[in-house]
C-alpha cells in the first residue's frame, strides 16, 4: 500500500521498457496515491488496466467534484468510457475535455472517433446466425493476466476467442533460428511470427472460412459481428486488416459506415512516426492462410510477421513507388526486396477499425532483449 | 451422473477412443478418488492409449486401495515407482511379506524400492531373497549383482579432483510433477542443477517444421525434444562449465552425483558419453571394479537388435561436443529422434557395418546416414555401469507426436 514505493517501482519498470500498470503490485499501491499523483499517473496512461476501470471511473468522478475545471479529468472519464465501449459517454467526456482545454492536440480527434463509433453499428445482416469465422487470440503461457483481461474484453461476444498457445522464441537455439529464418532473427520476434503461423494452421485444421487473429492486448471497438461478410468485404480476399495502425487517413465525423480500402493508399498515408502495421487484429481467409504458410515455408520467418504480411500485399511496382518516409515503409521495402514474389496477398483495410492495441508492454520486445545472450 | 460417465467411457473404449475413455474415468475418480475398481478401468484405457498408468496421479491415489492380489500384480510388473509412493509401496510389501513370506515378487518390490532410494544393502538382500525363492530368475540375479556393484562404487566415494560440470534437466512447463520428482532425486547434488524449459513442438506450424526438418509432417513432439536439447547445448556453452550432464526429467540417478567428473574414468578428451542404462554395455557386474568407457562403435556393435532407442535421458557432453553438434544440426537439419541422430553423428561407415543385421539400429542408420554431410564423427563413448536410469513415465514426445498428427 506504499504509493511512494510504487512510484519508485514505476520509475524502474519504465526504464526497463515495462508498463507500470502491467504490474499488480504497482496497481494495488497506486490506488492509495494522493489525488494529484494519482491524476498525474492515470491521465498520462495510454492503457488503463482493464480490471480497474470501475475504480478509476469512480475516483475520477469523485475528484472532479473538487476540480470541476480540469479537462484531463474529463478525458480520463472518457478514456474509461472508451475502454468500456460506452461511446455516448466517451464522446460527451472528451467533448467536455476539449471545451475545458481547447488547445489540446489529441482530444478533438478522439472525441470525433467516439462520436463515429456511437453512430456506427454492425449491419443487421452481420448479427446473429451462424458465424462465418473463428476468433484466435495469441497468448504466451506466462501472460496469464493478459488472457484473463482479453476474456473480459470479449465476454458475451457471439464468437468467443480461442487461445493459440504462443511459441516462446527465447527457447530456440541459434541453430534452430538459422533453420527458420534466412538471417539472424531476434527470438521474441521469431516466436511471434511462429505463433501467427500456428494460428493460420489452426484455421486450416478447422472448418471456418476465415479467422480473426488477435494478439492478447487487443481491444474491440464494437461488439464484433457473427458474419464479417456483412461488412462488404471484397470477393476473394486473403487478409483484411481491422486494426488501428493500418487505418487510412479519414475524417471520422464524415464516416457513416464500414468501408474497405486497398492497402496502398493506407500505406502511403502513414505518418512519419509510423513504425509497424501491427499484427494485433486481422482477418485471414483459408486461401490467405494457405498462401502465407506456403510462402513463409519457402521464404523463412525473418523479421516481423506484420511487416512480412504487408510486404506480401504489395506488388513490386507498388513497393517501388513508395517513398521510405517512415520506419514501416522502410521495413516493408526491405522484406519485399528479400522475398520477391509474383503473386500477392489480396489484402485490404477495413475502415473504421474494429481492434485497437492497448499499448501494453511488448512481450515480443521483452523476449528479444532476454534472448540476446 | 456417475453412470453417465461410465456409459460414456465404455462407449469411447468400444470405439477405440481410449483418450476419451480416460477423461471419463478421471472425471469419475474426481468424485470417488479411492475407488480402486475405477483405477483398474482407467489403467486399461491408459495402457490401450499407450500411456503409463503410474504417470497418472488419480490412478496412483486409487491404486493404494487395490486388494492385495491386484496390488501385487500391478506393482511387481513395474519398472520403477513414482517417487512420492516409495514409502507406502515399501511398507505394504513388507506388511504383505508377514502374510506371504514365500512370495518372491514381494521381495523384488522391496528390492526395487531400495534400488530407487540407492539403498544398495537392502536391495542386495531383497533380490537375493527373491532369487532364493525363485531359482533361475535371471532378472533377480542381475539386479542383485548390479546392486552389489553400485554398493561398492558408493562405498568408494567420489574424488574431489576432476573436470567441472553442471547438471541440466530438460522439462516441459506443464510437467511440474516430474520436475518436483527429479529435484527430489537430485537433492544434495554438489554441482549446479539448471532446468531447461523444453520446447512444445506441437505449437509449431507445419511451415516451421518443414523449414527445420524438410518435412512439414515430421512428428512435432520429436522435433520439440530435439530443439530442447539444442537450446541446452547453446546455454551450456554460454556458461563456464567444462562439461554438462544432460538429464531428461524422468531420469533417476543410480549414485549420488559426484562433485567433479574425476571418478568416472572418462577419456581425456571426448565429445559425448552416454551414461544411461539403455546404452549401457552388457557386462558381468560382479566382475566390474569401477567405471569404464567403451567406444561408441564397439558399444553399438553389441546393441540388442530389437532395442529401439538409445535415449537422451542421460549423457555427458563436452564444450567441443556441444559446439560441433550445434554446427552439425544447423547444417543437417533437425529431422528424426535426437538420440538416433546422436548415434548417427557418432558412427562411421565401419561402425555401421558392424551393427546387428537385421536390427532397429541398422535400419535407422540406413535412413539417417545419407543426411549427414561430413566424414567427421563425434568422439563418443558409453559409460559402464550406467549413472542414471529412467523412471518409466509416459513419453510426452510420443504423446505430442500423436497430437501433432491429429
Amino acid at each position: 500500500m506504499d504509493w511512494a514505493i510504487a512510484l519508485d517501482l514505476r520509475h524502474d519498470l519504465e526504464q526497463a521498457w515495462h508498463s507500470a500498470d502491467s504490474d499488480p503490485a504497482f496497481r494495488r499501491a497506486a490506488a492509495s496515491m494522493p489525488d494529484e499523483v494519482w491524476l498525474e499517473h492515470y491521465c498520462a496512461s495510454l492503457a488503463l488496466p482493464s480490471g480497474e476501470l470501475d475504480g478509476i471511473d469512480a475516483r475520477a468522478r469523485a475528484v472532479r467534484v473538487d476540480r470541476p475545471g480540469e479537462g484531463r479529468i474529463e478525458a480520463l472519464i472518457g478514456h474509461v468510457a472508451r475502454d468500456r465501449r460506452d461511446w455516448a459517454e466517451a464522446a460527451r467526456a472528451y467533448g467536455a475535455a476539449c471545451v475545458l482545454d481547447p488547445g489540446h492536440a489529441g482530444w478533438p480527434g478522439i472525441a470525433a472517433e467516439c462520436r463515429q463509433y456511437a453512430r456506427l453499428a454492425v449491419p443487421a445482416s452481420g448479427v446473429g446466425g451462424v458465424a462465418d469465422h473463428e476468433v484466435f487470440v495469441i497468448n504466451l503461457d506466462r501472460n496469464v493476466d493478459r488472457l484473463t483481461d482479453i476474456g473480459r474484453r470479449f465476454a458475451g461476444f457471439p464468437v468467443l476467442p480461442q487461445r493459440i498457445a504462443a511459441v516462446d522464441g527465447t527457447r530456440l537455439a541459434r541453430a534452430a533460428v538459422a533453420g527458420l529464418a534466412a538471417r539472424d532473427a531476434p527470438r521474441g520476434t521469431l516466436g511471434c511470427f511462429l505463433s501467427h503461423a500456428a494460428a493460420w494452421e489452426r484455421l486450416l485444421a478447422g472448418r471456418a472460412e476465415s479467422a480473426l487473429v488477435l494478439e492478447d492486448d487487443a481491444q474491440p471497438m464494437l461488439e464484433l459481428p457473427t458474419r464479417f461478410a456483412a461488412l462488404g468485404l471484397p470477393p476473394g480476399w486473403d487478409v483484411i486488416w481491422v486494426n488501428q495502425r493500418m487505418q487510412p487517413q479519414a475524417d471520422a465525423d464524415a464516416t457513416t459506415g464500414f468501408t474497405v480500402h486497398s492497402v496502398l493508399p493506407a500505406v502511403r498515408g502513414f505518418p512519419a512516426w509510423h513504425d509497424a502495421p501491427g499484427g494485433d487484429g486481422y482477418l485471414v481467409s483459408r486461401q490467405g492462410a494457405r498462401k502465407l504458410l506456403d510462402w513463409c515455408a519457402a521464404d523463412g520467418m525473418d523479421g516481423d510477421v506484420d511487416v512480412r504480411m504487408l510486404a506480401y500485399s504489395l506488388s513490386e511496382g507498388e513497393a517501388a513507388g513508395l517513398a521510405p518516409a517512415n520506419p514501416t515503409v522502410r521495413c516493408v521495402l526491405a522484406h519485399a526486396a528479400c522475398n520477391p514474389r509474383f503473386e500477392r496477398l489480396r489484402s485490404y483495410v477495413l475502415h473504421p477499425y474494429l481492434i485497437r492495441e492497448l499499448s501494453l508492454r511488448s512481450a515480443r520486445i521483452d523476449a528479444d532483449r532476454r534472448s540476446d545472450l | 451422473m456417475t453412470e453417465d460417465f461410465r456409459a460414456a467411457a465404455l462407449t469411447a473404449r468400444a470405439a477405440g477412443d481410449h483418450d476419451g475413455a480416460v477423461q471419463c474415468w478421471r472425471a469419475m475418480l474426481d468424485r470417488a478418488p479411492d475407488d480402486w475398481a475405477l483405477a483398474l478401468e482407467l489403467k486399461r484405457d491408459l495402457k490401450a492409449g499407450w500411456h503409463y498408468p503410474d504417470s497418472d496421479a488419480r490412478f496412483r491415489r486409487a491404486a493404494r486401495g487395490l486388494p492385495d492380489a491386484e496390488w501385487l500384480a500391478h506393482y511387481s510388473a513395474l519398472y520403477a515407482f513414482h517417487g512420492g509412493d516409495l514409502e507406502a509401496i515399501d511398507a505394504r510389501a513388507r506388511q504383505l511379506l508377514t502374510v506371504w513370506p514365500g512370495e518372491h515378487r514381494l521381495h523384488a518390490i522391496v528390492g526395487d524400492a531400495a534400488r530407487q532410494r540407492r539403498d544398495w544393502a537392502t536391495a542386495i538382500e531383497a533380490f537375493s531373497a527373491a532369487g532364493a525363492l525363485e531359482p533361475g530368475n535371471a532378472e533377480y540375479v542381475a539386479k542383485a549383482a548390479a546392486a552389489g556393484l553400485y554398493a561398492r562404487l558408493a562405498a568408494a566415494g567420489w574424488p574431489e579432483e576432476g573436470s567441472s560440470y553442471g547438471v541440466w534437466v530438460v522439462n516441459l512447463d506443464r510437467n511440474t510433477e516430474r520436475m518436483v520428482e527429479i529435484e527430489r532425486q537430485l537433492a544434495g547434488t554438489p554441482v549446479p542443477v539448471t532446468r531447461v524449459p523444453a520446447v512444445e513442438g506441437k505449437r509449431l506450424a507445419g511451415a516451421a517444421v518443414e523449414r527445420l526438418t524438410g518435412d512439414a509432417r515430421a512428428p512435432r513432439g520429436t522435433l520439440g525434444c530435439f530443439l530442447s536439447h539444442l537450446w541446452l547445448w547453446e546455454a551450456f556453452l554460454a556458461g563456464p562449465d567444462a562439461y554438462a550432464l544432460v538429464l531428461e526429467d524422468d531420469a533417476i540417478p543410480l549414485l549420488a552425483l559426484p562433485p567433479t567428473l574425476g571418478g568416472l574414468g572418462l577419456p581425456g578428451a571426448f565429445d559425448l558419453c552416454w551414461v544411461n542404462d539403455r546404452m549401457e554395455p552388457r557386462r558381468d557386474a560382479d566382475a566390474a571394479a569401477g567405471f569404464t568407457t567403451t567406444r561408441m562403435g564397439d558399444a553399438m556393435a553389441a546393441f540388442h537388435p530389437e532395442d529401439n532407442a538409445a535415449g537422451t535421458d542421460g549423457y555427458i557432453i563436452s564444450r567441443a561436443g556441444a559446439a560441433r553438434l550445434l554446427g552439425w544440426a544447423r547444417e543437417d537439419g533437425m529431422a528424426d529422434d535426437i538420440d538416433w541422430r546422436l548415434v548417427a553423428w557418432s558412427l562411421g561407415e565401419g561402425d555401421v557395418a558392424r551393427l546387428a543385421a537385421p536390427s532397429v539400429a541398422r535400419d535407422t542408420m540406413a535412413r539417417l546416414q545419407p543426411s549427414i554431410r561430413r566424414m567427421e564423427r563425434l568422439d563418443a563413448y558409453v559409460l559402464h555401469p550406467a549413472l542414471i536410469r529412467t523412471v518409466g513415465v509416459s513419453s510426452d514426445r510420443e504423446d505430442d507426436n500423436r497430437l501433432g498428427d491429429g
